[in-house]
């Protein structure tokens, strides 16, 4: 009877623990709680983080800089979009940045940040992000956190399988997610089958300044090109395609483009290719695309169009490209650091499929094929087969490695993150994240040796992780403490736009290259005065052009007169500043663009057309000083036929 | 002598090192200045400690009046300067050879040292007067013009040596490694006297000879020193060295002295305490509190009575203040009750050892 009473107590202690840790805290909550998991993302006052996080910003068009592990946003770079915080894309400096052949695009989808490499190795230098809806790649330099060139991707469309470099950034690759006729032409959507074609670009990188080039692009059979890898070490020289869409359907891809059990990961072997190219291979086809690069000293963009490309047959290539074949619409395409193993995501399965490059090599020997696609031969999956991840998990998308021979991969359709061992392939432990996570980034988990102590999941669906802000909310990101066998989740922090994907790195790549003014004597833009005694404004017909500068805080000149209404003024701000972080802004009353942020050193140019008579003033937008709100201005307005002479002046 | 006069010569080379290294360095830091600005004192000229450091100075000192920083050709200073130093190095190192080879008494190498200390004091003086000059003679069209609270206007002129609060500033006045050469180097010209003359004179007797030298050089360093007291506190005018803010309450600011001589100033006890309760600086001398029964007493804070009461605020909220004697302290509780602490209870209270 005691023996009873003790068991149905217990048993009524038990009942009310369950129910009451059944609150919406969950697993993360309750462990934040029981350990000093807070210690682990506390960044104290004044503390810096350890690592830098660039997380694309999707349809925001930008990328955003983080600190790892706080979470804390430090910075938007603007990429594809105009961005009023700095006049990036409105300043005249900055507008032909975001010129296309379809003309003047000022937003994109950006995904798949990807930083330079040397030797494989993260070294810092640039990162390179896609934009995904008007084919385009851009390199971001990280001593000035700004855009340095971007160049547009023709024959693509959907850019989708791109920015990913080779290991010693010889190439930024740009895949097309959507085949399209090439050249483009005026023929029906019905006559896709084997008239469309998918281009795989390879864009070389100058290793001293950045430039980019398109080397060759690689006409290849109409199906989507989805995301991609370089080999690295052992499998360097070779580049993996994930593609889905092998059906080459046209509509309700949802349903048609799921058909086949099993699609491909394209192998290219692009030093063939190379060497094909650079022995006169290749036909040059007429195709329109930009090339927008800002230049540092002059503090200005040029945009040139060019109008061909060299593109390369698979067929003229035998022995360069390979199709494995890979289950259930891979998306995820990832190479490991040791370059052995390639990991295809099929998104609609439970498994991941890992292919062994050396087994790739051993079925190409040996020539054993299943056939063709196109001419380009197909290998036997069983042939190249590493192993199948049995994940428990469902909808497997991307994988980074930790260098430590365990591999992570993101669950969407089950909300989890899955760490298993390369090699063995078991399953060593899985963490839920909130929710549906898309990418996951570990800083240099794309490369030989990565910075392995956090992981990133970027998910795509918020809900109820912060106070709500209506129906529009920004996603959230989770880090997690992978340096221990087990992973820890320790932080959700809301992301801007869409993140799709990220790279990271310790912060000592970076932090003593990061600029801190742009030397006056080393501005060589053609507006730039170099001292307030040039200050001056010219008339050229009805442009009329002001060498204006800034110092704590006026501007030189701040009275302007002469001025006609359909006059085009260009204000040329020289920002006289040498002192790390005081810039100066610059906006006009009813002017209709947006403000310019000029930083210690540089030129900017704003164009104002006054279509009212008045004395109108402008003023600086940056709290530069404890005068700031002294630091403006006024330009006096006449009508049109006026005769008054242009004048300006500083404190006379 | 032959020692003698090579530590002559030697000494007098170290003067040339004011060419290659900085004489003097002021330095200015402050809250948005985590990297301070910096001015290095050459013999022929300032220069930034950073590239931009002058510029920058300039455009900050514009706000209050301040001139620009003078360029070489506006000061006589950098254009007489490197030649009396060229000059003395030169006379010293012809002393020393003269010396050396026995055609001059050491009592020459004193004279050189007391020529060319008298030329020093003289351009500390010099320096001194600068100083003043840059940090008084104000522009009187400037933006920003404060004052004392007695109404006269506020100076800015930078410590000669040590540290000094400007506004928003701590300034930082100290020699360097050109000014510490060139002091090296005269006490070795010193030293070369004293052991010359040791030497030229009865050699049995260097033992209580070489007393005197010793005790010299103990009396400079011993008058040099800074001395370890309290330092005023200019209400309404210095920061709490802990909370940043403007000390302005007579009974409740508390001071700290370190064994180097080095004030720390508080607006409230508690501020001190808490500063003391992460205190990795030098080791504390003077612990100093307000006496509440007379403002602007500092007292013993060892031996001070305390009483933490909701009656009396103290400015940052702990309700902490001290007495000087237990009677008032003891009046006090009775009036407006709370709880009376002693040194240790207090220090149990902020957590420190």
């Amino acid at each position: 009877m005691k023996t009873i009473s003790v068991l149905s107590f217990s048993f009524i202690i038990g009942a009310v623990i369950l129910i009451t840790s059944c609150g919406q805290l969950g697993d993360n909550g309750k462990s934040a709680l029981s350990s000093n998991i807070a210690e682990k993302v506390y960044i104290a006052p004044g503390e810096r983080d350890e690592q830098y996080g660039f997380l694309s910003g999707g349809y925001s068009g930008n990328l955003t800089v983080y600190g790892l592990p706080s979470g804390r946003l430090f910075k938007e770079i603007p990429v594809f979009s105009q961005f009023p915080t700095s006049g990036y894309g409105y300043s005249e400096e900055t507008k032909p940045m975001l010129n296309t052949s379809f003309g003047f695009v000022p937003w994109d989808d950006l995904h798949h940040p990807d930083i330079s490499q040397t030797n494989g190795e993260l070294d810092g230098r640039w990162i390179f992000v896609n934009g995904n809806n008007t084919p385009r790649i851009a390199r971001i330099s990280l001593s000035t956190f700004e855009t340095e060139e971007i160049i547009e991707v023709p024959n693509s469309a959907g850019n989708h399988s791109s920015s990913f470099i080779t290991e010693n950034t010889e190439y930024v690759v740009a895949g097309t997610r959507f085949s399209v006729p090439v050249p483009q032409r005026d023929m029906p959507i019905s006559e896709y089958k084997s008239n469309f074609k998918g281009a795989l670009t390879f864009i070389s990188v100058d290793p001293a300044h950045g430039h980019m080039d398109i080397k060759f692009q690689l006409l290849m059979p109409g199906f989507n090109y989805d995301l991609s890898h370089p080999g690295r070490d052992k499998s360097h020289g070779w580049f993996f395609f994930s593609t889905y869409n092998t059906e080459e359907a046209n509509t309700l891809l949802e349903v048609n483009a799921s058909q086949n059990d099993k699609d491909f990961i394209a192998a290219v072997n692009w030093k063939k290719i190379e060497a094909y190219v650079n022995n006169g291979g290749g036909s040059k086809v007429e195709a329109k695309y930009a090339h927008n690069v800002y230049d540092e000293s002059t503090h200005t963009a040029t945009s040139t169009m060019l109008e061909e490309v060299l593109t390369v047959d698979p067929s003229e290539v035998p022995g360069a490209i390979y199709l494995l074949p890979t289950p259930k619409s891979p998306h995820g395409c990832d190479v490991d650091p040791s370059g052995q193993y390639i990991i295809g995501s099929g998104k609609l399965s439970a498994d991941l499929t890992v292919h062994s490059f050396d087994k790739m090599l051993a079925a190409i020997d040996a020539q054993k094929f299943d056939g063709d696609a196109y001419g380009i031969p197909i290998l036997n999956y069983e042939d190249v087969l590493a192993g199948t991840v049995s994940s428990g998990g469902l909808g497997p998308l991307h994988t980074e490695f930790d260098g430590r021979g365990n591999a992570y991969t993101t669950f969407f359709i089950s909300s989890e993150v899955v760490k298993w061992k390369l090699g063995t392939w078991e399953v060593v432990d899985r963490k839920p994240t909130y929710y549906s996570v898309g990418h996951l980034m570990i800083p240099g988990g794309n490369s030989r040796k990565p910075h392995g102590k956090y992981l990133v999941a970027m998910n795509k669906i918020t809900k109820d992780r912060y106070l709500p802000t209506g129906p529009e909310m920004e996603h959230s990101a989770q880090i997690y403490d992978i340096s221990g066998e087990k992973m820890e989740l320790l932080y959700d922090f809301p992301t801007h736009g869409e993140p799709h994907y990220a790279a990271g790195c310790d912060a000592d790549l970076i932090v003593n290259n990061s600029k801190k003014i742009y030397r006056l004597d080393e501005n060589n833009h053609p507006y730039a005065i170099k001292s307030p005694a040039e200050a001056r404004v010219e008339r050229e017909g009805n442009e009329v052009h002001i060498y204006m500068s800034t110092i704590r805080s006026h501007f030189t000149p701040d009275n302007i007169e002469g001025i006609k209404v359909g006059d085009k003024v260009y204000f040329h701000i020289t920002n006289h500043e040498q002192d790390f972080d005081v810039p100066h802004g610059f906006s006009m009353i009813g002017q209709g663009t947006s403000e310019i942020l000029v930083m210690p050193g540089q030129t900017k140019t704003s164009l104002w057309e006054p279509k009212r008579v008045g004395v109108w003033p402008f003023y600086c937008t940056d709290f530069c000083s404890a005068l700031h709100q002294e630091m403006q201005g006024y330009v006096r307005v006449s009508p049109a036929d006026s005769k008054l002479e242009l004048s300006w002046s500083l404190d006379e | 002598m032959k020692k003698a006069s090579i530590l002559m010569i030697v000494g007098s080379i170290m003067l040339l090192g004011l060419f290659v290294f900085p004489m003097w360095n002021i330095r200015l830091g402050a809250p948005q200045y985590p990297e301070p600005l910096g001015i290095d004192i050459h013999v022929n000229g300032l220069k930034g400690e950073s590239e931009f450091d002058i510029q920058n100075i300039d455009g900050l000192n514009h706000y209050i009046g301040m001139k620009t920083l003078p360029k070489p050709e506006e000061m006589w200073e950098f254009s007489v300067f490197p030649k009396v130093v060229l000059i003395m190095a030169f006379l010293g190192i012809v002393i020393g050879v003269l010396g050396f080879v026995g055609k001059v008494k050491p009592v020459w190498f004193l004279i050189w040292f007391i020529a060319m200390s008298a030329l020093g004091a003289l351009g500390i003086y010099d320096f001194n007067l600068w100083l003043v000059a840059y940090g008084t003679e104000l522009d009187p069209n400037a933006i920003l013009k404060l004052v004392n609270p007695d109404g006269t206007p506020m100076q800015y002129n930078p410590p000669l040596i040590g540290h000094k609060k400007l506004l928003n500033f701590d300034a930082f006045s100290y020699p360097r490694l050109g000014g510490v050469l060139m002091g090296i180097g005269m006490v070795m010209t010193l030293m070369a006297y004293f052991i010359g003359r040791r030497s030229t004179t009865q050699r049995d007797s260097a033992k209580d000879r070489l007393a005197t030298p010793v005790l010299t050089i103990l009396i400079a360093l011993l008058i040099s020193a800074c001395s370890s007291s309290p330092k005023p506190i200019h209400y309404g005018q210095d920061a709490c060295d802990f909370c940043r803010m403007t000390i302005v309450d007579q009974q409740h600011a508390a001071q700290l002295v370190t064994e180097k001589g080095r004030a720390y100033k508080y607006d409230a006890i508690e501020c001190m305490m808490n500063d003391l309760s992460e205190w990795s600086r030098p080791a504390v001398k003077h612990y100093l509190v307000s006496d509440y029964a007379n403002p602007g007493e500092l007292t013993d804070a060892l031996e001070a009575k305390y009483l933490i009461s909701e009656a009396i605020p103290s400015p940052m909220g702990a309700h902490l203040t001290a007495f000087a004697s237990e009677s008032t302290r003891q009046k006090t509780q009775d009036s407006v009750g709370g709880e009376a602490l002693q040194w240790i209870g207090l220090k149990e209270k902020f957590v420190l050892n």
